[in-house]
């Protein structure tokens, strides 16, 4: 099943355009193997919007929830490196900044890079 | 708030309690009504104080000084106390660490010119003057944390701080500036006017030695743009402290709602 999955993400991240019927295999797939698959499903989409943010804005905690994300969806850390996802550098924040609890996002400095999280390594981040 | 931010206060007030002693929440009418609706009323073993902001008729801009409810509160307690924002969890027993200390902070500061402005760039109040004898090289300090010792020190910075945000009414072009150099560096300044020095929880905050301390910080814009990063985290911070909160009744309640309504496991 975890190879399985694991195609079923590499033939979506290669090949977009065979989303639908990628989908249909891997729905046919469960039900053969009496798997949960709209819990899957729901994994597997909040790892490819995670990969489409992370495309975006290339930071280190991205790719950290990217690797948790995978996890929740079967892919262990070796087969998550088999994807070929070009990990971020770690970089300190370069702009020292501020986030009250009351302060909007707007007009705001945000600590960028990886996100500022103070010791997200304490959590497994 | 989202369920993240939520759910990291729930995590720090508790966590408090658990290693390091009694916390109060000080906030306003609309923040008590958020903390109801969410049914965490009890979440604060020394209570919720609406009264004291309400009340307040200080001449603060709110807009330019979003986080003077936090000076407005260290103000009304007795020393030593510390500061907690809502946003920080402290991990371990850290009474040690202040014991011998005046003043402790989070962690400081580097001076960066885009939120530190130079003091000539600074929107005052009419007539105001700093005093001659700032140093302006000191670094700022972090204030997330915040433990004071004495009261007389106490009142010396928070008399500066409202020295400078009282019918300081003109609007900055971004809402930081003005807010961290009233709270955060003039901290460092006064303590430095003082020869007294500051006692950091972490030498540098993203020190991977860090064993203490969690903090939203900057992480919160993030998890506000996805909500799949607020699940991710969320979870983590289930798997990290939902044994050693298991014993409150409010964490394992929270933590239901939490999880069935948002598909964490």
């Amino acid at each position: 099943m975890q190879h399985y999955i694991f195609a079923f993400v590499q033939d979506v991240i290669n090949q977009p355009d065979n989303l639908k019927r990628s989908e249909q295999w891997l729905k046919e797939y469960c039900e053969m193997e009496k798997m949960n698959y709209s819990e899957l499903s729901q994994q597997l989409n909040s790892f490819f919007q995670l990969l489409e943010e992370y495309r975006k804005r290339n930071t280190f905690i991205l790719y950290r929830f990217l690797q948790l994300q995978a996890q929740a969806c079967f892919i262990d850390e070796e087969r998550f490196a088999l994807l070929r996802i070009q990990p971020a550098n770690y970089e300190f924040p370069r702009i020292s900044a501020y986030m009250g609890t009351s302060c909007s996002d707007k007009n705001t400095i945000t600590s960028s890079h990886n996100g500022g999280l103070v010791g997200g390594h304490l959590i497994g981040l | 708030m989202n369920n993240a931010e939520i759910l990291t206060m729930v995590v720090s007030a508790l966590m408090w309690q658990k290693y390091n002693g009694s916390i109060k929440l000080y906030t306003d009418n609309a923040g008590y009504a958020f903390i109801r609706s969410r049914k965490l009323s009890a979440l604060w073993d020394g209570g919720i104080d609406t009264e004291l902001l309400e009340n307040n008729n200080y001449p603060i801009d709110p807009e330019i000084f979003w986080a003077a409810g936090k000076i407005i509160a260290l103000e009304a307690q007795a020393c030593p106390c510390v500061m907690l924002d809502t946003d920080l969890i402290v991990t371990l027993p850290i009474q040690h660490l202040l014991e011998h200390t005046a003043i402790t902070a989070l962690h400081s500061e580097a001076l960066n010119s885009e939120v530190y402005l130079n003091p000539s760039l600074l929107k005052k109040p009419s007539g105001f003057h700093f005093p001659d004898d700032y140093n302006w090289n000191v670094l700022p300090s972090n204030t997330a944390f915040l433990y004071i010792k004495d009261e007389s020190f106490r009142n010396l910075y928070l008399n500066e701080s409202k020295r400078f945000m009282f019918r300081n009414m003109e609007k900055p072009t971004e809402m930081v500036s003005q807010m961290v150099f009233a709270e955060q560096r003039l901290l460092s300044i006064c303590a430095d006017r003082q020869q007294l020095p500051i006692n950091y929880l972490l030498s540098d905050p993203f020190s991977l030695l860090n064993s203490s301390v969690i903090h939203l910080w900057g992480f919160k814009s993030l998890l506000r743009q996805n909500e799949n990063v607020q699940v991710i985290y969320s979870k983590q911070l289930i798997e990290k402290f939902g044994e050693e909160l298991s014993g409150y009744p409010l964490f394992m309640g929270y933590i239901g709602e939490h999880v069935v309504n948002h598909n964490i496991y």
